[in-house]
């Protein structure tokens, strides 16, 4: 009888070591992390700029979202040198080849919006 | 009937081991060398004991342009702090000539040389103010990691790895030399190694985009103690400044070809 429960006693004592050691991840074997390697793969991704982000930011963000209309929705980021910039009713505007555009931030940087002909 | 019993405690045992490495892993993320811990935190609490500082910051940031050719951009930044509620960033660029004021009550930018600025409503502190204006509206003070309150939870809160490089010197000055490892970034900072433990240097590299673009910030001129006057932190709009919206961070807009 009692080598029976020493028995159960070593089975029971193996089994938790292995279902411990594999749950934490098998803490003993060592898997070293080649930090160094930098591997440069082209994301394909399209813009004017690909800046990198200071991306060290918290995780878990609350999320704001204002809703705004915008007549066309379409910018840029710079307009050409013969733009005009006109002052309708106090509101600066650009006017470029037919075309009226506004000023707004974007995040920290400034686009021109194309709006409708305010005149 | 007994020994199915003592079965189960091996399960219960490495469920319960599980539970605790999983919650193990939430407070100390990564995998940070002890010497790289000891000089972040040490900057991250010296930082903190700041109630009212200046720097400057040379910045250099790599763009790629379309072609694949990689063109670097430089910019310099004098940020001005007053814990709890003040901020100011002077930055000056070959791309942009812009201010930033924060004055407990309000975020305006303000772009000198197209003479517009936008200003919204924040919250009346540092750092939720800049959390608001970073996830409503994608503005982003330079950065701003630096001054939060725990830079240290918040600087390695993605980080998987971190390494203690050396003792390196920065426009002379001999500064710890760290490495911390990210999904899509890595970022290096130098600490100077001294009573004074300020960050003299940072450099981000992003991994996985073509060319690797790297931003990089000299940081200089440290005052520690600087007496900054109130209208420092307070914005007034000069006559010929024209107003405009800030787009929200989603935007929906689509750039014109």
């Amino acid at each position: 009888m009692d080598k029976r429960i020493s028995k159960i006693g070593i089975k029971v004592i193996l089994i938790t070591f292995l279902c411990v050691w594999m749950t934490t991840g098998f803490p003993v074997i060592h898997i070293p992390q080649n930090v160094l390697v930098v591997e440069a793969e082209a994301q394909g991704r399209r813009g004017r700029y690909v800046r990198p982000q200071p991306a060290n930011r918290r995780t878990a963000r609350r999320v704001h979202r204002r809703h705004h209309h915008y007549r066309t929705g379409a910018y840029v980021y710079s307009l050409s040198s013969d733009c005009r910039e006109e002052v309708i009713s106090s509101k600066r505007y650009y006017y470029c080849d037919g075309v009226y555009y506004q000023a707004y931030y974007q995040g920290n940087d400034l686009v021109y919006v194309e709006v409708e002909d305010p005149r | 009937m007994r020994i199915r019993i003592l079965l189960f405690i091996p399960i219960l045992c490495s469920m319960l081991a599980g539970y605790i490495a999983f919650a193990g892993d939430a407070s100390n993320p990564g995998n940070i060398e002890t010497k790289a811990e000891q000089a972040l935190r040490q900057m991250s609490d010296y930082l903190k004991s700041l109630k009212a500082f200046r720097f400057r910051t040379e910045n250099t940031t790599d763009e790629i342009v379309l072609a694949g050719s990689k063109v670097q951009f430089g910019q310099t930044v004098d940020v001005y702090v007053r814990r709890p509620d003040r901020l100011r960033a002077n930055a000056k660029g070959d791309l942009e000539n812009q201010q930033f004021f924060y004055d407990g009550k309000s975020v305006t930018l303000f772009n000198k040389d197209k003479k517009v600025y936008a200003t919204l409503k924040a919250p009346g502190e540092i750092e939720p103010a800049l959390e608001y204006a970073q996830d409503a509206f994608g503005i982003n003070a330079p950065l701003a990691d630096l001054i939060y309150r725990d830079a240290y939870r918040v600087l390695t809160a993605n980080v998987h790895a971190g390494h203690y490089i050396g003792l390196h010197r920065v426009r002379g000055v001999q500064c710890h030399h760290l490495l911390f490892v990210q999904d899509d970034i890595d970022w290096q900072i130098w600490i100077e190694n001294s009573q004074t433990p300020l960050p003299r240097k940072v450099v981000i590299t992003s991994k996985w985009l073509a060319g690797g673009p790297q931003f990089t910030a000299w940081m200089s001129y440290w005052k520690t103690s600087a007496r900054l006057a109130e209208d420092l932190f307070v914005f007034t709009a000069p006559a010929d400044a024209q107003q405009i919206e800030i787009l929200p961070a989603d935007g929906g807009m689509r750039e014109k070809k």
